[in-house]
């Protein structure tokens, strides 16, 4: 086992090894992006008149960065090293799904905005990583963040 | 009498195949003038809109949009889109000038330009970027420098349709931003409109909101980004995107009949070519001024 396959296995993800010229690009990540859209088009159902004006900020600001975090994802182009480890599609998918397991569970907007905080640093991370390690570590980061808002709910 | 005949023929004959038809190179250079400006008025659209949309959601919502796709509109990916398209309209100019016998001097523009790609070249965080499309640039950049003191006209257009590979390539980046490549990828001029628009979505839930704390300032920004979207919708609705993207596909298809036929004197497949041409850039540059009025 690979260094990055023992670090993968310590995330609880088992990970594949990349072959020669795999990539994961925009196209192969719609279910994601359309995700994140949604997500941001969905909060807007959280903006009441009654709603103070710092968490309809924040609100807006987190809207913006779904959104803006679905756009980068259609360009990326990331080009695995052979023989390491690899995030395929459907762990991706998997981890959208549990946060929206957790975004379902959650009762308060600070929750929901934590939750999707969350979402958004991973695909943060996923758009600037330069390594696999950076992005098991943020996986890693993601699912602990997602328990700690559902230990909360 | 007859072998006199076949001689005059033959000798006839000669030079006509060896004649550049400058008929078929302006026209080609018309309609590549035509297509360039309507895809440079779109670049910049498109460019120029989402970054109003970050100041609309910055002034409304206090919302940064730092790291957005709009940066990058802003940044490499712009620089390439609008130099390739600078590159691909000096091409354009320069069959045109040869067909037309004149003089042509870009050369400060495509210093400026060859200057430009490379500095893309070197620059970090741009790894995204097509270094085959970089490279592309560069070259036929440094072919209309040396080109802009020939003074032989057949020779020169023999050199410009001889680059048809680097020309194609980066025609067909241009085609790609507008109306996608061959993945299932979005096309980025579709995927910033769409985010201009739900960014904007966005800005009026909030606008709707703070309506009864700030009621004639929400009115006059509701009013701003119902005319914005308006013409977001214009573009999505007029499938400019796409019309663009037809009329590159026709210009590709004519550079390489073209290149194959600007020598010979049959030029009935370019004719048709041609029609076709004109036909979807006419459809293309209709649609952008659509969409702008």
């Amino acid at each position: 086992m690979t260094l990055a396959q023992q670090n993968a296995a310590a995330a609880g993800q088992p990970l594949c090894t990349a072959g020669f010229g795999e990539v994961l690009t925009g196209a192969d990540l719609r279910v994601a992006i359309d995700w994140l859209n949604a997500q941001a088009g969905a909060l807007n159902q959280a903006k009441k008149p009654s709603l103070g004006v710092d968490d309809l900020l924040a609100i807006a600001q987190q809207q913006a960065d779904l959104r803006a975090k679905a756009t980068g994802l259609i360009a990326l182009n990331i080009q695995w090293l052979a023989g390491q480890a690899k995030v395929e599609v459907e762990h991706i998918n998997d981890a959208l799904a549990y946060a929206q397991g957790v975004i379902d569970k959650v009762k308060t907007l600070k929750q929901h905005l934590d939750a999707i905080a969350a979402v958004v640093n991973f695909f943060g991370s996923l758009l600037t990583a330069k390594k696999i390690g950076e992005v098991i570590a943020a996986g890693k980061k993601l699912k602990g963040d997602l328990d700690g808002a559902s230990e909360r709910a | 009498m007859k072998y006199v005949q076949r001689a005059l023929l033959i000798l006839l004959a000669v030079p006509l195949a060896a004649c550049v038809n400058f008929g078929a190179v302006k026209g080609f250079s018309d309609e590549t003038a035509k297509l360039t400006s309507a895809t440079r008025d779109e670049f910049m659209f498109v460019a120029k809109d989402c970054a109003d949309v970050a100041r609309v959601r910055r002034i409304v919502e206090g919302v940064n949009t730092q790291g957005s796709n709009c940066e990058k509109l802003a940044g490499a990916v712009g620089e390439l889109t609008s130099h390739t398209n600078d590159v691909l309209a000096v091409y354009g100019k320069k069959l045109g000038a040869l067909a037309d016998a004149k003089q042509f001097d870009y050369n400060a523009d495509l210093q400026r330009t060859k200057a430009a790609f490379t500095g893309l070249k070197d620059r970090e965080g741009v790894a995204a970027l097509d270094p085959a499309v970089v490279n592309a640039g560069i070259a036929v950049a440094d072919l209309l420098l040396k080109l802009a003191t020939e003074t032989q006209r057949k020779e020169a257009v023999e050199q410009l349709l001889a680059e048809k590979q680097r020309i194609q390539l980066l025609a067909t980046y241009m085609k790609t931003f507008f109306a996608g490549g061959r993945t299932e990828a979005r096309p980025i001029y579709q995927l910033q409109l769409q985010e201009d628009d739900s960014g904007l979505e966005d800005a009026v839930s909030s606008l709707k909101a703070l309506s009864s704390r700030e009621p004639i300032r929400t009115r006059e920004w509701l009013d701003d980004i119902q005319a914005r979207r308006e013409a977001l919708k214009k573009r999505v609705d007029g499938s400019v995107g796409s019309q663009l993207g037809s009329a590159i596909d026709a210009w590709l298809h004519s550079l390489d009949t073209l290149s194959r036929k600007a020598f010979e004197p049959d030029w009935k497949e370019w004719k048709d070519q041609y029609e076709q041409l004109k036909s979807k850039v006419t459809a293309a540059t209709d649609a952008v001024d659509a969409a702008r009025r």
